[in-house]
């Protein structure tokens, strides 16, 4: 059965519009995937963070691990906050020296970012080195 | 009382669309003209900027900018094919903002007439250079250190350090009931926190590095990464730095009256001078972009991706060349030689190469001074820095046939003689307490008889050797944090300086070693990175890292013009001058992502430009 024109307009706006939200649920997943260390490792040192932080070693800021531990088991709200904190900067979380923002980080980044530094697991006699 | 309130709905307007979009305007053929109007008064406003901003992927160049005449008109001097599309034009002047009072483009004949509307504003803020907000920081040589260390690798005060000193201004936690305790604290933190980023950029400018090199923080230790001798500024100058921004950095940064700075000259732009620029990668460091003879293009050094980029001014197409090194090389500074080939030293593993345009093949060498850490990381790397020049700016040899390079590594001139492959390296000038690299020994300059080179030091002074002897003879002192960086020769014996952190131009009599003259740029925050010589002119061409501007020294008079840039951030570092007097250069953008990714190319419309 041929198709009427409007018809034929519906069903392309209809497939245009499933590949678009197709893509959206893509885009969504991949900004879940949590970074691996490697790709963790790059966006740190894009970005200047490793000029501040290190996983164990304490440079000018908290090392990652420290974070990890105060911030154990987040909810999602901390991890937006933190994800925020990294962009807008702050203090007083550890120490009054501010920590610099970072505004040409994207959001998302920032997230990812978050998540990789609270995945990191606590060093001690009960625990194993991630690294 | 209704008219004031429809304009005030129209500033409002203004401020959501701050620029006048062209739409889809049939014109493709048509010339682009109209008129900036004072919304205060009616009448027309000269020498504003006038950008017309390009659809991205368009060919050509990204943007186009011109400036309005005496009153308040502009022209652009050709139609590019994409005016017809979302092509966006927008006026500046620093005092005023763009407002947009609706109606669009008219058509009159083959032209396409428009006007453009600017309000005075009082808050100059979002339109100042990042130089503009230390205009009333107290001058001297804390000033002058400041400048000099950290503008060497971003604006001062760039909108992340002001974003940084309203966290300091933010913090609490202190004393809060005792205003004068609560001030005593603060003083402390802002100390502590200025302290915490001269940390910070020790070791940030390590990160910049690709992640590939034995420089990049990644490869680095922390110790040496924070390791002051490494740097280019030394431990007491860092304590300088953090007290006189705790000092001196301003506390309110939401606003700046426009009283607070001006340009401060007279244009050195008119009607008929059009600045065009183009697109680099917005992941792309371009910092460097010369003309070389016998070529069409223009050649850039990009420090970040390890690779020299050549642009097609006529239709913005860009071609990438990696340099042929298994490993990172970071290409510094590219300068031609008289035959078109491309001359570039490397931060990286000691290189320095050679690209000829027309076989697109590298040639490169390893300047390996002796003496230096067995260490690939910044205190073990020779650093080769610039190499020598002539009046043009062209790679120079001396009578050996030798070319000359500063290597920062080590504080020493290092010679090469490209047909044998010999290299050789010789000390300069040292002032005590500084490390090598602490002096940042930067620019090299071939006397007009090839005899001498002359050579200087960003902390330290400027001298001269030998090329015979290979002895330094002839010394010129500067005080700490003036800043000798770049240097151009002119063709009447005279070497010009420019002082990065006082932001004045020296012009030295090559003869005598003597100063002759200092030249007060009318921004002493400018930090002048280098200066031009343009014989056509007979001026000096002083490009700037923090002032987004341009100045024109003119060699004889003394006198000096300035030509605004239309982009913020536009960390300029060097100028060249092609055949037809052009001027030539490449926002810094750096560390990358900071400013604009953008090559420049300003044609005056003056006498100077061949008819």
């Amino acid at each position: 059965m041929k198709r009427s024109a409007p018809m034929r307009v519906a069903a392309r706006h209809f497939r245009r519009l499933a590949i678009a939200l197709g893509l959206v649920a893509m885009t969504a997943h991949a900004q879940d995937a949590p970074l691996t260390a490697a790709q963790a490792k790059q966006l740190f040192n894009a970005n200047g963070c490793n000029a501040c932080h290190a996983v164990d070693e304490t440079r000018i800021g908290p090392p990652y691990r420290a974070v990890a531990l105060r911030y154990a088991n987040p909810s999602p709200a901390t991890l937006e906050w933190l994800a925020i904190k990294i962009v807008s900067g702050g203090a007083g979380s550890w120490g009054a020296v501010p920590m610099v923002s970072n505004p040409r980080l994207a959001p998302r980044d920032a997230k990812a970012a978050a998540r990789w530094i609270l995945s990191l697991e606590s060093v001690g006699p009960d625990s194993e080195r991630t690294e | 009382m209704a008219r004031a309130t429809r304009l005030a709905k129209s500033l409002a307007v203004a401020a959501a669309s701050a620029s006048l979009l062209l739409g889809s305007s049939p014109a493709h053929a048509a010339a682009l003209s109209g008129r900036v109007v004072s919304v205060a008064d009616g009448t027309g406003v000269a020498g504003a900027l006038v950008t017309l901003d390009l659809p991205a992927g368009a060919p050509g160049p990204a943007a186009i900018t011109v400036f309005s005449d005496a009153s308040g008109e502009f022209r652009f001097p050709d139609s590019p094919d994409a005016l017809g599309r979302d092509a966006t034009l927008t006026a500046a002047k620093l005092g005023y903002r763009h407002v947009v009072l609706g109606g669009s483009a008219q058509h009159a004949g083959a032209s396409l007439v428009t006007a453009l509307y600017l309000a005075p504003v009082a808050d100059i803020a979002s339109e100042a250079p990042a130089s503009a907000w230390l205009s009333r920081a107290p001058a001297g040589d804390a000033k002058n250190i400041t400048l000099a260390s950290c503008s060497s690798c971003h604006q001062l005060a760039s909108p992340r350090m002001r974003a940084y000193a309203a966290q300091i201004e933010a913090v609490r936690a202190g004393p809060g009931a005792d205003a004068a305790a609560l001030e005593q604290w603060r003083r402390i933190v802002r100390h502590e926190a200025w302290r915490t980023i001269v940390k910070y950029m020790r070791s940030l400018h390590y990160s910049v590095f690709p992640l590939e090199s034995a420089t990049n923080l990644d490869a680095v230790d922390w110790a040496t990464a924070q390791n002051a001798d490494y740097n280019f500024f030394s431990e007491r100058q860092g304590e300088i730095v953090a007290r006189y921004l705790a000092d001196h950095f301003p506390r309110e940064t939401a606003s700046l009256s426009h009283e607070a700075y001006a340009t401060g000259a007279p244009l050195a732009a008119g009607p008929r001078t059009v600045i065009r620029e183009f697109a680099f990668p917005p992941r792309a460091l371009v910092r460097e972009l010369v003309p070389a003879p016998g070529s069409p293009f223009l050649w850039g050094a990009d420090v970040k991706r390890n690779l020299i980029v050549r642009l097609d001014p006529r239709s913005g197409e860009l071609r990438e060349f990696p340099v042929e090194y298994a490993g990172s090389s970071g290409p510094h500074t590219i300068a031609p030689d008289d035959s078109g080939a491309l001359w570039v030293t490397m931060v990286d593993n000691d290189q320095f190469g050679r690209f000829d345009p027309k076989t697109e093949r590298w040639r490169l060498w390893t300047l390996r001074p002796s003496g230096l850490a067995n260490d690939a990381s910044l205190g073990g790397a020779a650093i080769v820095h610039d190499m020598s020049i002539d009046s043009r700016g062209h790679v120079a040899r001396d009578r050996a046939g030798n070319i000359w390079l500063t290597m920062v590594g080590t504080n020493q001139l290092g010679t090469l003689q490209p047909e044998t492959g010999d290299v050789a390296f010789y000390d300069t000038h040292r002032i005590e307490q500084l490390s090598p690299i602490n002096h940042l020994i930067y620019s090299a300059v071939l006397s007009a008889d090839r005899a001498q080179v002359w050579f200087s030091q960003v902390n330290g002074w400027v001298g001269c050797l030998d090329v015979r002897s290979k002895r330094v003879t002839q010394l010129v002192p500067f005080a700490e944090g003036e800043g000798p960086r770049r240097m151009a020769r002119d063709d009447e014996g005279h070497l010009w300086v420019a002082l990065f952190g006082a932001g004045r131009v020296a012009k030295i009599d090559m003869a005598t070693a003597r100063v002759v003259a200092k030249f007060d740029l009318p921004d002493r925050s400018a930090a002048p990175y280098a200066v031009t010589w343009d014989e056509r002119r007979r001026a000096v061409w002083v490009a700037n890292a923090n002032s987004d501007a341009i100045y024109r020294l003119d060699a004889k008079t003394g006198e000096i013009a300035v030509i605004p840039l239309p982009r913020r951030m536009a960390y300029l570092r060097q100028l060249a001058i092609d055949r037809d007097g052009r001027l030539i250069g490449s926002y810094g953008n750096y560390p990358e992502g900071s400013g604009p990714s953008l090559g420049v190319v300003i044609e005056l419309g003056d006498e100077g430009t061949p008819r």
